[in-house]
Order: structure tokens, then sequence, then C-alpha cells
């Protein structure tokens, strides 16, 4: 090579040298991409245990048993699954069903829990209580998969009836990390402030347990209270409240333009919360702070005006541990906690 | 280190520069003026044409009455008089101390001039490529004709998709540029969330771009500078109006209206978003989000004396976005106002100019809508079943930019200095989850972002040339003081005429950039929240280019080829740690504990981008064009200790734009993109998630940036009659834009595309989502 370039006319050496340099050029930025989507193919176990509110009609409990064989998810029979109750040893009724295809995209569980105690005295649905503990034990292809969970206890809301506004309230729980409020999101406040809603309609508050909340807030988690595949093993206690008739309303409210309603299932009032007034002073400025940021045309007392709460403003209603603080936020400063 | 430890290091430079004062002066010789006049072939004055002399660095431009006055050493000289859209002229003038007479000088219309893409109408700037808007008639327009649909034509300049209209230059980030507007800074001139350009282009009389090389008057930015010219008064009234898919406009460019003041005033307006809304409002779909833009543009040029001149501009943009599906959110609002003033003064050698600019750019969203489904959300829906929520986005964006400028002028060299100063006032505020969507989705639910920077900038500049070879030399300095500290970068460029038609250059700079926005933006964002780090980020680049313009017949067809190499390298990148993603955020949108103020966690990171352009472009008088570009790059940084690809790293863009008249007055033009996907992160496992009583696949992430985007392909075809009638020129346009209706999504999403290849017998979606199909439009225009 070196030869044939000393031996070409100048010219020609000049321009294949151009082109050795332009080509390097091209060349030196070269490399392999990695693919799209990478195989897999790793166990996977999924339990997630529930205690719902008796007269709720929940769909069963369902568990997973599979291969996450990327892209595509197959199913696997299980060697040995079994769920004990930590505190009694005793064992739950799991067993495995086929498989559908709910939507597009959507399986079911390879595993069910019986609805309630068996002939053979297996636990069933109807035995999972908040605050109790679980363990689980699964066997599958040579290996073995174990979790435990306690569930979190039970939530007692409070409803505050306001003239636009429902507000429900509910004092901090045991073993709960997150609270999934009524349009769905994962919360850690106790406060959920929406439009106001009919009456007899249902409101489900739902006390998530460390494990299962790790899980639903990290996108991109595997794996979450299970040991020896993916997966996760968590649980969560729902509890809910019917919105009273209105007339019943007034009249508890005597006559007041927001008043506070305890519901049968929220019969006994929170510890932090002695301070009636001061919850009830809470509630009117959370009102007034989201009508004042747009979501309400009800405009502000001028007394209000003055202190600062500007229609720029925006509330942060915050309510969590025993604290609760309830902040005006714009770009002037922030007005609280009020 | 302290950064006044810096001013060491370029002591040197510093010498070097100052020692080419004395060295030139003592060749001083004794001067005369040459005057002369420009004049079209129809006896139009041609204003602010170029006017050099060959071998030396005298130059000047005409004023208002299309003439110029340059001093010269008494002797023999050529003149090369430069205007884009004319035939350069060179005339022999004689510099006497007694002249006479005015010269005047013609110049002939040059067809294949403007009607290419791509002019070296400044050929003094051998970095600077230049798009003129008679170019952008011949692009089939995406909507409507903008000049940032056009410059991705260019080499070395890529654009994300056909729904994100920024750019990136030589392999930089989006916000690595400054966008100027007849010297003064711009901060977001684009319309419907970034998709197209804020200019209507019939007010523009160019737009440079300058990449390889930034002189150092310019705005310091690590990646370059897009500059938008706007057209000049020619001596008669010229009147223009549009009618397009989007819009409607108007521009009016009037001589001599207020004594020696020329005007310009343009504006455009949206009319789409009025018959959208009623198409919804009569049973349409109630999901059709409707964008709505106006932008206007006003300049009144003053020649008060044959010395001095001043220029006032007024812009105004305004973008409003209406949720037609829901009742309680107030419209997205954003736009940005500029004032600017500018003064030239012109004495003999000297020439010297202020200007003052004041810019705001502005952001306000409200969106409180509340539509619980209240007693039927099971315990695991996803929370997109609650239809809650509450967003405000509110920001504020104030920048006050001054610059004094002074430049002294021999015939071999020249000196020029400038001071200036950039106040930037930001008071950005934003809550909730919907509210980072609509900015970045790296900025937290809530944030409140106050703060505000100084730079005083002093920059100075000597340029030679050689009076045998010609070989031009600029050696400049700029200096930049921030909190106390000084930052020097030194800029250095060569350029020498090898042969007749082949001119080689090269360039050496040192950038500093004093802000930077969070992350890239996505489709459908607003204008972005700018931050100052706690320290600038700087670039070192060296690019090498030859341009090849080859003699032959330029009567009947004009080629030029042109080829770069550039490396650059990112001192200090400011990038958020790879983990800071919304995925990690947490999922509520009430925020605790203290007031919510928020800035960037910058780490700062070495980045890397080296490329290769070619470019060629062939026109005729008979209206035949051929341009195409190629550029090979890389960009890529090291985060975390890893060198990964940057996530607008496209390796090969390949761009053509052909043009041919078919005869009685109509044109067929085709213009195609293609370019390498960008840098994506793959999906490496998948495993489930619970959803209320069933199970949905979860997609793992894998590592970042470590796969890659399907290509871009897009060939677009138009034709265009244009005739004259009625004293006015029309022009009719129907264009086919994806004509071959390619699938380019327009934002990767790994989970479609993992979703799709699971699913049994597969999919044809690539996991792109929302691109661009065929979309047919058309135009009517009228220029009078």
């Amino acid at each position: 090579m070196t030869s044939l370039m000393c031996k070409a006319p100048a010219r020609m050496r000049r321009q294949l040298s151009a082109f050795c340099f332009f080509f390097a050029a091209c060349a030196c930025g070269c490399e392999p991409s990695a693919p799209l989507i990478a195989e897999s193919d790793e166990l996977m176990v999924y339990v997630v245990l529930e205690s719902s509110p008796s007269d709720f009609a929940p769909q069963p409990i369902t568990a997973v048993v599979a291969r996450s064989a990327t892209p595509a998810v197959e199913f696997l029979s299980a060697h040995v699954f079994s769920m004990r109750r930590a505190s009694d040893g005793r064992l739950f009724d799991w067993r495995e069903q086929p498989t559908i295809s709910i939507g597009i995209g959507q399986l079911s569980g390879n595993y069910v829990l019986a609805e309630a105690l068996s002939d053979v005295g297996a636990l069933g649905r109807d035995s999972l209580m908040p605050g109790d503990r679980y363990d689980l034990w699964v066997e599958t292809r040579g290996r073995t998969i174990t979790g435990s969970v306690t569930l979190p206890g039970r939530p007692v809301l409070r409803l505050h009836r306001g003239v636009e506004l429902d507000t429900i309230m509910w004092a901090p729980v045991a073993g709960a990390a997150a609270y999934r409020t009524p349009d769905g999101r994962l919360s850690a406040d106790t406060m959920w402030i929406g439009n106001r809603q009919s009456a007899g309609t249902r409101y489900f508050v739902t006390a998530v347990d460390p494990q299962l909340a790790q899980y639903l807030r990290s996108p991109r988690l595997a794996q979450s209270g299970v040991a020896g595949s993916l997966g996760l093993f968590g649980g969560q206690v729902t509890v809910s409240l019917k919105v009273p008739p209105d007339g019943a309303a007034s009249a508890a409210s005597s006559g007041s333009a927001s008043a506070t309603h305890l519901t049968e299932e929220s019969a006994a009032t929170s510890s932090h919360l002695q301070n009636e007034a001061a919850f009830h002073r809470q509630i009117l400025l959370s009102s007034r702070c989201l009508a004042t940021a747009g979501l309400l045309e009800r405009g502000g007392s001028k007394a209000e005006r003055e202190a600062g709460v500007k229609r720029e403003s925006i509330c942060l209603a915050s309510v969590k541990g025993d604290s609760h603080s309830l902040q005006l936020w714009s770009k002037g400063g922030v007005y609280g906690p009020l | 280190m302290p950064a006044w430890g810096k001013t060491r290091c370029y002591s040197g430079v510093a010498t070097a520069l100052l020692a080419l004062l004395p060295l030139r002066s003592a060749s001083a010789q004794v001067a005369a003026v040459v005057r002369g006049c420009v004049l079209s072939a129809r006896g139009d004055t041609i204003v602010q044409a170029s006017v050099s002399v060959r071998g030396a660095l005298n130059q000047t431009r005409t004023s208002n009455d299309g003439c110029f006055a340059i001093a010269l050493p008494v002797g023999e000289w050529r003149l090369v008089i430069r205007r884009l859209g004319y035939r350069p002229a060179e005339i022999l003038a004689r510099s006497e101390r007694e002249t006479p007479g005015v010269l005047s000088v013609v110049l002939e219309p040059a067809t294949t001039e403007l009607g290419r893409l791509v002019v070296n109408g400044e050929s003094l700037s051998p970095f600077t490529t230049t798009v003129t808007p008679t170019a952008l008639r011949q692009l089939p327009p995406l909507g409507e004709r903008d000049p940032f649909r056009a410059l991705p034509f260019l080499p070395g300049i890529a654009q994300p998709n056909d729904l994100l209209g920024r750019l990136h230059l030589a392999g930089g980030a989006s916000d690595e540029h400054v966008i100027t507007l007849n010297g003064h800074p711009l901060q977001a001139p684009f319309h419907i969330n970034s998709v197209m350009g804020a200019f209507n282009p019939a007010s523009l009389d160019r737009v440079d771009v300058v990449m390889h090389h930034l002189p150092v008057s310019r705005f310091d930015r690590v990646s370059g500078s897009i500059d938008l010219h706007t057209r000049e008064a020619a001596g008669r009234a010229e009147r223009e109006a549009q009618l397009s898919v989007l819009s409607v406009s108007g521009t009016v460019l009037e001589p001599s209206v207020f004594g020696n003041t020329d005007v310009l005033a343009t504006a455009r307006a949206s009319y789409l978003d009025a018959v959208l809304k009623r198409l919804s409002l009569d049973g349409g779909s109630d999901d059709i989000r409707v964008p709505s833009f106006r932008d206007a543009l006003v300049t009144a040029r003053t020649q008060w004396s044959r010395r001095l001149d001043s220029e006032v501009l007024l812009f105004h943009t305004q973008d409003r976005w209406f949720e037609s599906g829901s009742s309680t959110a107030a419209p997205a609002a954003w736009g940005e106002n500029l004032i600017g003033v500018r003064v030239g003064y012109r004495e003999g050698r000297w020439n010297g100019g202020a200007r003052v600019s004041l810019n705001r750019a502005t952001v306000a969203q409200r969106t409180l809508a509340d539509d619980v489904q209240s007693g039927h959300v099971g315990p695991l829906e996803s929370s997109a079943m609650g239809q809650r929520t509450t967003s405000l986005i509110d920001m504020d964006q104030q920048w006050v930019s001054a610059q004094l400028d002074a430049q002294y002028q021999r015939e071999r060299w020249r000196v020029a200095a400038a001071i200036g100063l950039d106040a930037r006032n930001h008071d950005n505020a934003w809550l909730g989850l919907d509210a980072t969507e609509r900015l970045l989705n790296e900025l937290p639910p809530a944030g409140h972002y106050v703060a505000s920077q100084l730079v005083r900038n002093g920059s100075f500049e000597g340029t030679t040339i050689t009076e045998r070879w010609g070989i031009r030399s600029t050696l400049g300095v700029r200096a930049s003081a921030v909190g106390g500290s000084v930052y020097f970068a030194p800029r250095a460029l060569v350029s020498a005429p090898v042969a007749t038609n082949i001119t080689l250059s090269l360039g050496l700079d040192r950038r500093f950039q004093f802000d930077a926005i969070a992350a890239e933006p996505n489709e459908g964002t607003l204008t972005q929240p700018v931050f100052f780090p706690m320290r600038p980020r700087s670039a070192d680049v060296a690019a090498f280019s030859a341009a090849w313009r080859p003699s032959g017949d330029e009567q009947r067809t004009r080629v030029q080829v042109s080829a770069a190499v550039f490396g650059k390298r990112n001192r200090d990148r400011p990038v958020l740690p790879l983990a800071t993603t919304s995925d990690d955020l947490p999922q509520t949108a009430t925020p605790v504990g203290p007031p919510p103020s928020w800035a960037p966690p910058f780490t700062f990171v070495v980045g890397y981008a080296v490329g290769t352009t070619v470019g060629f472009d062939i026109a005729s008088t008979s209206g035949w064009l051929l341009q195409g570009s190629y550029t090979r790059q890389r960009s890529r940084d090291a985060r975390d200790g890893v060198i990964r690809p940057t996530p607008w790293d496209a390796p090969h863009q390949l761009t053509g734009l052909f043009g041919v008249p078919l005869g009685r007055k109509w044109q067929f033009t085709m213009a195609g993109q293609f370019r390498s996907g960008p840098a994506v992160t793959p999906i490496a496992l998948t495993v489930l998630n619970p959803f209320s009583q069933s199970y949905v696949p979860r997609y793992i992430p894998g590592e970042p940036l470590t796969a890659r985007a399907p290509a871009f392909f897009r060939a677009d075809i138009g034709v265009q009659r244009s005739w004259i009638a009625r004293r006015a020129t029309w022009v009719v346009s129907a264009q086919a834009i994806n004509a071959l209706a390619s699938d380019n999504g327009v934002r990767y999403d790994g989970v479609a595309a993992a979703a799709c290849s699971g699913r049994p017998g597969g999919c044809t979606n690539n996991g792109g989502t929302g691109g661009l199909p065929f979309l047919p439009s058309l135009g009517i225009e009228v220029r009078w």
C-alpha cells in the first residue's frame, strides 16, 4: 500500500489521502447500539393482599408466578405456593387457576385466594385483618421465593361537606406508608379535597403498606418485599365513606354553610383533631384557597384579600402526621401556616 | 482556582493582540476618501451593500441613499461590491487626495443567488452560512414558511423532529446557541409549543448561522448563534400579503416615512384556532387543543446624517392554547416582547455603535380542574383514572442587554473593541405534575426560582491581512465578569485563499455560557425556565473548513461546495444526574415542607462533539436547483463516569433539495431529510404491575442512552406558480408534506415499543408517537 501511494501521482495521492481522512473521520464515530428491547428470563412472584370493607363487593385476590421472558410473560406452575398468618401459622387457601387476558396488555393472576374458610380449614380472604403479618413461601423451578408483609391499620375517615367542596380527612394509621385518595393518586397526605358529590356517592381511601407503596412510587423498581425472585409482596387496607343525604347534612350542620359530618365509619374522633374550631378554620381556608386560585368563583372578603390571598396564589394543603398546615403560595411569598 | 488566576494563562494572547497595533501603525499612509453610489439595473438605490477592498481589510456598507464612502491610501484599489440577490461587482477606484467625483456602480440581479438555500453572501465571514427568504419560498413549508424549518438543510444543523423546532448546532444542546434579531437577543421566539418559529419570512432579509467560529463581540454561547436580519427599504415601497393554512400575514416596507426614516411593519395572526373551535363547538371532538398565535415586528431606521443612523425595533409574539375539552382550565399563554434601539456612527476609519435591548418572556397557565370519579375508583387503579389536576405556571424572564462597540480600520489591519452588560432577572414558578409536563419533565412538582444575573463583558479583536498571500488572521479575546469572577475566552481565525476559487479557514475558540435549561425539552413544552448555574459552562472549539466555488460560466450555472471538520470539547456541561427524572419524584401534587424554592442540582460533565460536514449546491439561471448536505457527527458526554451519547446525538444526517421549472411559470420542488434516530434508553426487563384486579406489564429501563430510535425520513414535494398581474406578483403554492407518509415518531416511547413487540403477531408501531402524517397544504401570497 505504501509503495502504491509512493508511485501514484501527487494529485491522486492528495485525493486518496483526503478520502482516507474523511472515511476515518466517519468510521471513528461508528459504534453498535444496544437493542431497543433486551431479552430477559427472570422468575417473578406478585401477591398483593387486601382487606376491604364488608359492604364492598371486591374482585378476587390473585397472585402471579411467572417467568419474565421479555417481552412476553410466561406463567409458571409452582411446586409449592403457601402463605401463613404469622401470629398462629395457619395456612391460606391459594389455588391455581387458568390465566386469561382481561384487556390489551392486562392479565389475570394464575393463583387465586379463596373467599372464605375452606372445608379443610385453610383461611380465605375474609381472614385478612389489618395489622396482621403474613409470610409467603413459593417453590418453583428449583428456586425458593419468600416474603413477609404486615397489613396496615384501617383509616377512619371524616367528611366535611362544603358548599362546593367535599373534604375527607383521616388520621395516620400504623403500617401505612401512603394513602390512595379517591382520585386514585398515591399520597402521603391525610387529607383530600374534591368537588362536592351527590348524596350516596361512596369515597374510597386505601392505606398502603411500605412495600407496595415503594413499588408503586418507583416505576423502575422490579422487586419489593420478596426474596429469591423479582416481584412484589404487599398489602393494603381499603375503607369507604358514603356521602349522607343533603337533608341530613343540613340538619347536622345547624345552618352552617360548611359543616363537618362524622359518618358511621368514622365515628371515633381522631386524637390529633381535638381542636374542632381549628380544624373548621382549616377547611374554610382550604375552600377559600382553592376558590381564589380559580377553581371556584367564590370571592374572599376584603380582609382576606388584604391578608395577601391573591388570585395568583395557589393552595398547598398539607396534612402529614400530627401536624396540619395550609399554605397559600404565590410568587409574592408563602402565606402560612394559616 | 480563582477565576482571576486565568489571567496569567492568556497574558501572552493579550500581549500579541496589543502588539498588532504599533506594528501596523507604522505602515500608515496618506489616505483619501473614495465615494460612490450603488444602484440596481432599474435605477433603484441598493442599501446595505457591502463594499470591500481586494487585498485589504477596509470595508463599509451603503447607507439609505445607496451611497458609501471609504477611506483608502492614495493609489489604485479594486473595490468589491456585494449584496444578496445581486451578482458581485468589482471596480477599479483611484484614491486621490483631491478626488472630485462619485463612483457609480450598477449591480445586476443574480437569480441563481437567492434561489439557493445556502448563500455565502457575507464572504468576509468564512464560517457564516446564510439563508434567504427567497430560498425559503422554494421549500415546501410545514404549514407556515419558517426559517427555523429551513436551517436543518444546512450542514451541521439538526432538528429533533417535526414537532420540535429547536435546533442543535454542531452537535450542541438546544440551549447552547443564541437567537438574535438585528443584534438584539431573543429568548424563545417560537409558536405552538416550539413547533415553528415566530418570524414572518417576508420581514426578513436573511438568516446568518455562525457555528464554528464565534466573533468575540457576539453573545457568548458554546454552540453558536442564529442571527436574523430584517429587510431594509430599497428606494420604493414594498407590500406583501400571505394566506397559509394556519395564518394570514401582511408586511409593509415603506421608505422615507418620516423624513429619512424607513419603516418595516409586519404582523401575522392565526385563524385556524377559530375554525377548529367552531368545529369543536358544532359537535367536533372536545379533545381538540386549539393553538392560537400572533406576532408583530416594527422597525424604524433613520439616517440622521451620512455618519449617524439609528434603528428602533419592536417585536412581539403571543401564543394561547385553548383546552377546549375543559371548562375550568385557563388557556396557556406565552410570548415574548422586545424593544431594541441601536445607534451607528461612521467617521472615516472609525465605526462605532451602541445597542440597548429590553426583552421579556412570559408564560402563564392555570389549570384547576377537579372531576373526581368518586364511588367507582378501585383500590389499585392508576392515578390516570382521576381527573383532578392542579397546576400553575407563572414565568417571567427579563433580559436587559446593552453594548458599546468601536472599530478602527486601516488597509492591512483592523482593531475592534466592545463593552457590554447583560442583566437578567428570572422569576419562575410552577406547581403540579401537569405544569412540569408542560415545561420540563425534570422539574419537581412545585418550584419557585428567583434569580438575577449580571454579566459584564468586554472584547478586543485584531485582524490583519497579508499583502502577498491574502491570508486573513484574526485574534481576539472576550472577557466576562460574573459575580466577582472573570472568564477569558480567546479566539483565533485564519483564512487563506489557497487557489483562485478555494478558501481554507481555521477557527479556534474558547467559549463560555452563563445560563442553562434543566434538560432538553420535549414536544409540547412551553418556553422553558432558564437557570443560572453556579459556574459557567465552557467549551473549546476547533474547526477547519474548505470552500470551493469552481470557476465557470456564472451567467448560467453556479456551483458551490464546502466541507468542514469540527471538534468541540465541552469542559463544563451542566446536566442533571441521570437519577433525577420524573419517575422518581413523589406521586403527589401537594408537596409538604418548606416553601418550594428550587434550583436544578446541576452536575458538570465533560462532553464531546466531533463532526464532518459536506455541502454542495448548484443553481442555474434557467431555474434548476440542486442542493445537498451530509453531516457525520457524534455528540457524547461523560455522566457517572460513563461516556454516553447525548439525547440529541444523530450520527448521520442527509438532506437534499431539488427544484426544476415545469414551464408556464410553474416550479416543482422536492425536499428530503434523513437522519439517524436519537439515542434512547432501551427496555431491559419486563415485569408486572398490579392494576386493580389484574396485572399489566411494567417495563424496566436499561442502561441510559445505549440504544437508538428508528431513523427519521421525510420527503416533501411542492409546486408553485408565480405571475405578475395588476402590478403585483402573485404566487400560489401547493405542498405535500411527508409525501411518502413515513412513520416518523416524534417522541420515542420504549414502553410502546416493548408492548408492541410482546403482542402476539407483532404490530407496526416502532415506538414513536405522534409523528407527522401525510399533510397537504395550500398557500397564496401577493407582493406589490
